[in-house]
Parts: C-alpha cells; sequence; structure tokens
C-alpha cells in the first residue's frame, strides 16, 4: 500500500515538474509578452524597459526560470502582472473557494443523482425508467455543457426571469451553474454504473449470495453495489478535474468570480504569472484528486492494495 | 420491454411409447448413417465482421445517426460551394434578419447569412473531428502495440512517459499550445493531435497484453511464428474492434472540445465561424435573437447525438466483452 | 407423501432466448435420500447444472420451470413464497459452484462471507457466527481459521477457496449439499483432497449430497447413485456398480469407453499403491474410444431420443419417440429403446 501511494505521487512530482517546465518556456516563446511594445502603446520605451527590469523579463529566460522555481519552492507564485496590486496568491485564495464551492455542489449532485439512477436502469433492464435514465444520459453527454447553459439561460433567466443572469453571493446565483455542470457528470455515472452493474450482477458471487440465501437487498446493496461503483471512483478524479476546467465556460457566462474566468482573462491577456499560476494550482489540485481517488480505490478494493 | 411468450409450447404427441406392443417391426431396423445428421447443430457460423454488421444495420440509432451525419457532410461540402453567400460576406441591409426563405437561418449583425456560416462551421468540426481520430489512432496504436508488444522495460518506460502526460487534463496542455501557435484551425488540429493519444495508447497496450497471453497467441509462437508476424497477423486485428470504438468516441470529443476553445474565445478567431465562434456570437445577442444562439447549438447537440449513437452502435456490435 | 428428502417429477425447464425458446431440461425425474450420495453426470449442457438450479429457484428472469411435483423434505418448492424459499437456501440446501476463483466476492473477507449467512438464518450474534465459522474452516481443514477468516479471497490459493466454498455451504448444516463441478477448476491432487472433504462432511453430518460433474471418474469414487443425462433428459441411472459394470444405454457405454477407467478400482486407495499398478498398466491398453458427433441444438431438440444421432446402435424408432425410462434391474432404469421387447438383443452386429 506504502509503494503503490509513493509511486503514484513520485509520477505526480514528475508530471507537475514538467507541466510548470513546458508551461513556462511556452509561454515565454510566444512572440510578444505583457510589456511588449505592441500591447502597451500609450507607455515610453523606457518606462516599458523599466517595468520589464521590475518584473525581471529583461533576463535570460533560464535565469527566469530559476527564478521563478526558487520562489515556487517558497510557495510564492510571484505578482500578478497586469493587476499589480495583487499577487498571485491572493487572486488565487480569493477566487478558488468560488470555483470549489460549484464544482463540489455539482460533483456531489452528479453522485447522488447519478448512482441510484444507472442502478435502477440496470436492475429494472428494458424498463420505462432504464428508457427514461438512458435518454437523459445520452442527453447529458451529447449536449455540450456551455450550449446546455446557453438554453438554460435563455429559457430561466431571460424568458422566465426566475434566476439573474449574473451577479454573485446569493443561493439563486448558484443554482444554474450548479445544474449546468452536474448534468454531463450525471450521464456519464449512471452509464458507467448501468453498465458495471450489468456486468456485476452475471458474475459468480452474485449466484454465490443468492444461493446462501441472502435477500435481494442484501444481495445487490452489499455485494453488486460495492463491485459496480469500482469504475465511477476511478472516474470521480477526472470528474473533478472536468469541472474545474469545465466550469471556465460557465464561470465565464455566468460572471461567477472563479478561478476559471482568472484563467480564460489571464492567457488572453498574457499575465504570465498568473497563467502559470492558475496552471500550476490546477494541476497540483487535480494530481491531488486523482491521489486521493485511488487511495479510495484501494481501500475499497483490496486486490489493489496488495498487488505492489 | 419482453413480449409474453409461451414459454411452454405445445409439444407433438411421440407415435409410439415404450408401453407400444405393437410397433412395426421396420422401425428396429438399424438407422441408416446417413439419416442420422439431421439432428445435428447446423447453425451457420457468422464471422466477427459480418455479425457486427448485422448488429449495426438493426440499431435503429445508429442507422440514424449515419444517415444524419451523411446529410451534415454532404451540407458541409456543398452548401458553401453552391450557395449565393459566402460565411464572411456582409450585407448590412439585411441585419439581424430572421429565418426566412432568402436566409434559412437567418442573418447576424453584420447580415452575413448563418446557414452558411453553420455549414462553414460543420466543415471546421467534421475535419477536426475525423483528423484528430485518424491521426490519434494511428499514434496511439503503434505507441500502444509497440509497448504492450515488446514488454519489461520498454513497456515501463513508455508506459510512465504516458502517465506523466495524461496527470494534467489534457485541456491546460491545448489551451497552452494554442496561445503559442495562434488561434486558428491548424493550431486546434496540432493542440488536438498531441494530447489525444493518450487513451488509445494505453487502451491498444491493455488490449495487447491481455490477447499476447491468449492462447492463439501462445500456440503462433509455439509453432515458430516470428515476433513481428504475429503481432501483424494476430494481435492487432484481434483488438481491432475495441480500439475502432475508442476511435469512434475520439471524433466526438474533438469537436466539443474546439467547439468549447472557440466558444470561450481562444479557439478558431474571427471571420472564420465554427460552432462555438457562432454559438458564442449568438448568446452575446440571444436575448433580442435567439435564432442566432438555437441554429449552431442544435448543429453542435445533433451531431454530437449522431455521433454517440454511432459510437454505441459500434461498441454493442463490435466489442465481444459486451455482448448479451 | 413421498418419504424422500427431494423429488422431482417430470421437471421442465425453458430458457427465452433470442431466436426461440431454448428447452434445457425437458422433463427429469429426480429423488434423493437423507445421507445420500449422488452423482449426475454429462456433457457441457446437458441440463445437468439447470436441473440443479431450478430446485433451487436461482435461475434468471428469462427462465421459465414445471414440474408436475418439486418437494423438498415435505413442501412443494415452486408454490414456496421467496422469503421461505431464501430459509431453504444457504439453510437447509447448501451449494457449491465450479471455479471457486470467482464465486467469492473479490471484496470482503472471507469471514464477513461466512458469517453473513450465518447471522441470517441462525440468527446468530457476531461471536456466535465467528465461532461457527472458525469452527467450520478447521472442520473443511484451514489452518490458521482466526487468521483466514480476516483475508479476502484472493489471498488463497484455488483448493482454499473452494474448501471456504464448502464450509460456506455447510455451515448451517444443511439437508443437502448441491456441488456443481466442485472440482472441474483445480488440479488433480486438489481434486482428490476436495472429494475426501466431501465424502467426510457426508458421513459426518448426514447430508445428502447431489455432485454434478463431467467426471465418471469422481462419480466413481465417491457415489452411490448415479443419474446419466444427455440433452436434457434422463439416459439412465442405477446405482454406481450398475452404471459401471452393466450400463444398459449406449450413450453411458460411450462415455465409459471415451475415459481412461482407473476410477473404481482405486476406491481402496492403499491396494493402489502395489497391487494397483499392474491393473492400470492392463487397463491403459483398453483403448479410448470418444462420441463422434455433438449433443443436440435445445432449441430445436430431436423429436425421438437424443443421442440417436450419435448413437452407433440407433434404430429407425430412436429418431421418431423418445424411450421412457425402464427398468433393468432393482433401482437401475435406462431410456433405450434396445430395452423395448419388441427390439432386437443388445449385441446386433453393426
Amino acid at each position: 500500500m506504502a509503494k503503490f501511494i509513493l509511486k503514484r505521487v513520485a509520477i505526480s512530482v514528475v508530471s507537475m515538474l514538467l507541466l510548470i517546465t513546458v508551461t513556462f518556456f511556452l509561454m515565454h516563446a510566444i512572440p510578444g509578452g505583457p510589456f511588449s511594445p505592441g500591447e502597451q502603446k500609450d507607455l515610453k520605451p523606457e518606462v516599458l524597459e523599466a517595468i520589464r527590469a521590475r518584473y525581471g523579463l529583461d533576463l535570460p529566460v533560464t535565469q527566469q526560470y530559476a527564478n521563478y522555481m526558487k520562489n515556487l519552492a517558497h510557495g510564492d507564485l510571484g505578482v500578478s502582472m497586469k493587476k499589480t496590486n495583487y499577487t498571485v496568491n491572493e487572486l488565487l485564495a480569493g477566487s478558488f473557494p468560488v470555483s470549489a464551492q460549484i464544482g463540489m455542489l455539482a460533483v456531489v449532485m452528479a453522485l447522488i443523482i447519478g448512482i441510484p439512477l444507472g442502478i435502477i436502469a440496470a436492475l429494472k433492464r428494458g424498463s420505462a425508467a432504464d428508457m427514461v435514465s438512458m435518454v437523459l444520459a445520452t442527453i447529458g453527454i451529447s449536449i455540450p455543457t456551455f450550449v446546455i447553459a446557453m438554453l438554460l439561460m435563455y429559457l430561466f433567466c431571460m424568458k422566465l426571469a426566475w434566476f439573474p443572469t449574473f451577479g454573485w453571493g446569493e443561493a439563486k446565483h448558484f443554482i444554474l451553474p450548479v445544474v449546468c455542470l452536474c448534468l454531463a457528470p450525471i450521464a456519464n455515472i449512471t452509464r458507467l454504473i448501468r453498465s458495471s452493474m450489468l456486468e456485476v450482477v452475471r458474475q459468480d458471487y452474485i449466484r454465490t449470495a443468492r444461493a446462501k440465501g441472502l435477500s435481494e437487498l442484501m444481495v445487490i446493496g452489499k455485494h453488486a453495489i460495492r463491485n459496480a461503483i469500482l469504475p465511477v471512483v476511478t472516474y470521480v478524479g477526472p470528474l473533478v478535474a472536468s469541472l474545474m476546467t469545465g466550469s471556465f465556460a460557465i464561470e465565464r457566462m455566468f460572471m461567477v468570480p472563479g478561478i476559471g474566468r482568472y484563467f480564460v482573462n489571464s492567457v488572453s491577456d498574457r499575465d504570465y504569472t498568473v497563467i502559470m499560476g492558475v496552471t500550476i494550482f490546477y494541476g497540483a489540485f487535480i494530481m491531488v484528486c486523482t491521489l486521493l481517488v485511488d487511495i479510495a480505490y484501494a481501500w475499497i478494493d483490496p486486490r489493489v492494495r496488495f498487488d505492489s | 420491454m419482453r413480449k409474453k411468450i409461451n414459454m411452454f409450447p405445445e409439444q407433438p404427441q411421440p407415435p409410439y411409447t415404450m408401453a407400444d406392443k405393437d410397433i412395426p417391426a421396420e422401425l428396429f431396423e438399424l438407422l441408416p448413417e446417413d439419416e442420422k445428421k439431421t439432428d445435428v447443430i447446423n447453425r451457420p457460423s457468422i464471422s466477427y465482421w459480418k455479425n457486427a454488421w448485422i448488429k449495426i444495420k438493426s440499431d435503429k440509432l445508429a442507422v440514424a445517426g449515419f444517415i444524419f451525419l451523411f446529410i451534415m457532410v454532404l451540407i458541409a461540402i456543398f452548401v458553401p460551394i453552391f450557395s449565393p453567400y459566402t460565411y464572411d460576406g456582409q450585407d448590412y441591409n439585411a441585419i439581424y434578419q430572421t429565418p426566412s426563405m432568402e436566409h434559412l437561418m437567418g442573418t447576424d449583425m453584420f447580415g452575413r447569412d448563418l446557414f452558411v456560416r453553420v455549414a462553414y462551421g460543420a466543415r471546421i468540426s467534421l475535419t477536426i473531428g475525423i483528423v484528430t481520430a485518424l491521426v490519434n489512432m494511428v499514434i496511439g496504436v503503434l505507441y500502444g502495440g509497440i509497448s504492450g508488444f515488446f514488454g519489461g522495460k520498454v513497456d515501463m518506460l513508455m508506459m510512465r512517459f504516458v502517465d506523466v502526460f495524461a496527470a494534467v487534463p489534457s485541456l491546460l496542455y491545448i489551451i497552452l499550445l494554442m496561445m503559442f501557435l495562434g488561434a486558428n484551425l491548424r493550431s486546434i488540429l496540432i493542440a488536438l493531435c498531441l494530447t489525444y493519444w493518450f487513451s488509445t495508447a494505453r487502451q491498444t497496450r491493455g488490449q495487447i497484453l491481455s490477447i499476447r497471453n491468449q492462447d492463439f497467441a501462445v500456440a503462433a509462437k509455439v509453432v515458430g511464428e516470428s515476433n513481428l508476424r504475429i503481432l501483424i497477423r494476430h494481435l492487432i486485428p484481434n483488438s481491432f474492434g475495441p480500439i475502432i470504438v475508442t476511435v469512434m468516441f475520439l471524433i466526438p470529443a474533438a469537436i466539443f472540445d474546439e467547439a468549447f476553445l472557440s466558444f470561450i474565445g481562444i479557439g478558431i478567431s474571427v471571420p472564420v465561424a465554427s460552432w462555438g465562434t457562432l454559438a458564442n456570437d449568438g448568446m452575446a445577442t440571444m436575448g433580442a435573437y435567439p435564432h442566432l444562439m438555437i441554429f449552431p447549438a442544435l448543429a453542435i447537440s445533433l451531431t454530437m447525438f449522431a455521433l454517440n449513437f454511432i459510437g454505441d452502435g459500434l461498441r454493442d456490435a463490435l466489442d465481444p466483452r459486451l455482448k448479451k | 407423501m413421498s418419504n424422500h428428502l427431494l423429488e422431482v417429477k417430470n421437471l421442465r425447464t425453458h430458457f427465452a432466448s433470442g431466436g426461440g425458446i431454448v428447452q434445457a431440461v425437458r422433463g427429469v425425474d429426480i429423488h434423493v435420500d437423507a445421507g445420500e450420495f449422488l452423482g449426475i453426470v454429462g456433457e457441457s449442457g446437458c441440463g445437468k447444472s439447470v436441473t440443479m438450479m431450478s430446485i433451487m429457484r436461482l435461475l434468471a428472469e428469462n427462465a421459465a420451470v414445471k414440474a408436475d411435483s418439486l418437494v423438498f423434505d415435505g413442501r412443494d418448492i415452486l408454490s414456496q413464497s421467496e422469503k421461505t424459499m431464501r430459509s431453504i437456501r444457504g439453510n437447509e440446501i447448501g451449494m457449491i459452484f465450479q471455479d471457486p476463483m470467482t464465486s467469492l466476492n473479490p471484496l470482503f473477507t472471507v469471514g464477513n462471507q461466512m458469517m453473513e449467512h450465518l447471522r441470517l438464518h441462525k440468527n446468530m450474534t457476531k461471536e456466535q457466527a465467528k465461532a461457527r465459522a472458525i469452527e467450520m474452516l478447521t472442520t473443511v481443514g484451514i489452518n490458521e481459521p482466526e487468521k483466514r477468516l480476516k483475508q479476502y479471497p484472493h489471498e488463497m490459493s484455488g483448493g482454499m477457496r473452494q474448501r471456504v466454498m464448502i464450509a460456506i455451504a455447510m455451515c448451517c448444516n444443511p439437508k443437502i449439499l448441491i456441488a456443481d463441478e466442485p472440482t472441474t477448476a483445480l488440479d488433480v491432487t486438489i481434486q482428490a483432497q476436495i472429494m475426501e472433504l466431501m465424502e467426510d462432511l457426508k458421513n459426518n453430518f448426514s447430508t445428502a449430497v447431489i455432485l454434478i460433474t463431467h467426471d465418471l471418474g469422481v462419480i466413481a469414487r465417491s457415489c452411490s447413485r448415479v443419474i446419466v443425462m444427455y440433452g436434457g433428459l434422463i439416459m439412465e441411472e442405477g446405482s454406481v456398480e450398475q452404471i459401471f459394470y452393466e450400463p444398459a444405454h449406449p450413450y453411458t457405454e460411450g462415455l465409459l469407453r471415451s475415459v481412461p477407467r482407473h476410477g473404481i478400482e482405486e476406491e481402496d486407495s492403499e491396494s493402489q499403491d502395489k497391487g494397483g499398478e499392474a491393473q492400470t498398466v492392463e487397463r491403459q491398453r483398453e483403448k479410448l474410444i470418444p462420441i463422434p458427433g455433438s449433443p443436440p441444438d435445445l432449441m430445436n431438440p430431436p423429436a425421438g431420443c437424443p443421442f440417436a444421432a450419435r448413437c452407433e446402435k440407433a434404430m429407425k424408432i430412436c429418431k421418431m419417440a423418445p424411450a421412457q425410462l425402464t427398468e433393468v434391474g432393482e433401482g437401475h432404469r435406462s431410456a433405450c429403446w434396445l430395452l423395448h421387447s419388441q427390439a432386437p438383443g443388445k449385441d446386433r452386429e453393426r
């Protein structure tokens, strides 16, 4: 078990270093920059030069990289180049809780709706309930999140005026973003659970459980579900990732002051330190989630625990 | 829903039982050898691909998906050629028109014909879907095939490399690459092709590893076939079905990602129109002119439905593990 | 009222499948007495496992079961509520299956899987159930039972898992133990140990055992009575001596010719060590003859005897009508037209 976790941590660390390096050099290889003459036409060249020197942008790229890594080791992500009064750490601390709130709500919604729906569909295969949940799942998988968001926004904000199109802070601002975010995961979880459940109920150990005289509740609720849920556990890691990245569009559309909006803005603004900071934060966050999921998997499935 | 059928149909009464005492004597003559055979199981054996073809033909949703996709391809190819309008032709006398015979889907704020723009978007989306899927299939199958086939250290190294890259969501890499390469079709294609193949590679490797140890591959080895020959003759064809299914699902995923990138403004840029850009433009004015948002949204969603139906149909037909 | 522990009359089990109705079991009579060791032998697909699953009422929804009578311990199985059936399964009838590698749930400890139905059927507390589980593991020959209880199935070998399966099936003291090909997936040496264990259990607990197998060797060593099935029907039944020394059905003869015959001579395992060697060598000279052809398609079962197409003694009548089981000796019955009074002698040359 310890070896297994250690291996996962090692892979994550290497992945992070790679991500940081690739991002850093890609970003600096792009022609132009936050303070290139083309970007800031109203400033004199001397002033620009001074600003560039202040941010260390006049140094050779390798030197900049070394400096950045040194600061990063101390947990310092630098100062925003566009929002001059903020450090990247401050920006993240302000926006992450917002994204995390919506994201977690969506994950929880997806699990508590998707899992029962998939189980019912599998157990009553061919029934009306199965058909309905499969139709819903296909819709959730086929229609892009931002299209669903647009349609819901049009219907509920513009036509029915039940919710405001933007704003933040109250419950009514939460509802539509969370609904939009959780639809696709619900669809995926429903399909995953359904197919793994269909597979599991055919297994020999289910027959054994029935032959022991266990009630159907025990056979399904204890023996089948625990096995059927394994693929979902694997999915939850990437799910968190996809909710965080999927929120790029949702946060932009509903003007949610979350981390995704900063990322998109910083990309078009060439705000080097924010791009780096958000990328590193995303990467690290997602890897921690994946790691936690792997550990959860090993906790549920003893075979993984002893394999390594 | 299952039809109620009579599970115990009337059985024909046998003409004689053991209790009968006056059975014609000739019935106790030996049964000639050639009359025995008739009872032996004689169902025609159907090949894997033929079986798959029969299955997919009977899958109504998949067939509908194929038909829709075919029409979409025709629209993508011919509408921009034969339409009197071009995707960037502006007409300030005809802005924000609602759908009419002249402009089937209406016009936008510059008076550009939306139907041509959606058809042009179909070109972009379908190109991205197909090219990405094909390139990733080649890279993924080769990479995974080599890794799984050689096994051992080579396999470990190659898979660690994939692990390291795949640990970060591909969208992060894609966005960074888009920044580097500029917002156009070529950049999106490169970005998607560089980041999508991990899953195909992993899957191919898994397939090859599991098949490698199966009896027929071992048998081929015992008979003395060379490794490469086994790979080409036995392993790749035997793992082809599931791989096709994976690749088939890459097409909608790629179209999805392009639409998403264009929607948030770092994909295809104006005046070229992809479905994502169109939807983004449409959203800005959807309070007053909802048709500008609805038609691109419909185009994306219906194409996604079609592709997912085809993918599901192919999976049911090609993946032996899911046999009912 | 019958005084058999289990009595099945004219059991028919049909499955709905995509292409039609599969008539897996087409009228089977079976009875089992307390403490009896009954063997059911036949090729795969002959209906032997389906018969057992029908008795347990454990078949999938696409199956339909009919019988003139299906009585276990004085109760009509087919009319019992599902709740009563559950109190019979695992409690009064234990069952073990072919593949011990997949028959245990990989995600729960062995102890968990042993104790859950003990607590259910016998209303035991956790401690009582644990004590009983340890006792059963010891009985089936597993060392360090306390430690094993905490282990997961994948930490055990196939033979050990099958012992666990037997312990699970036996821990409620069932009246019948149904063993569906219990040794097929195991190594030969382990096979012998498992069979020995089942014989011991039968003797010590006076549990009736129904052993389903395609291995005549296994039948010969343990069973007292044998039923031979083919194409969803019983071809022959009798004591193990009758079946092995005076087979009355060409299918049984074919089966016996197609396997090396050593089982029945080995009953006394000590004599086999020295004196048995010469015997085995002599036996090996006997030629093994496979039965040509393949079993009938039960979606369109033949009108006559299912074995007619592969039988070297088949007559015209065999294709027209099935033969009913006919007494050939005490407790020895065979379903063959050759036993009809008008039939020519058994030794007619082809």
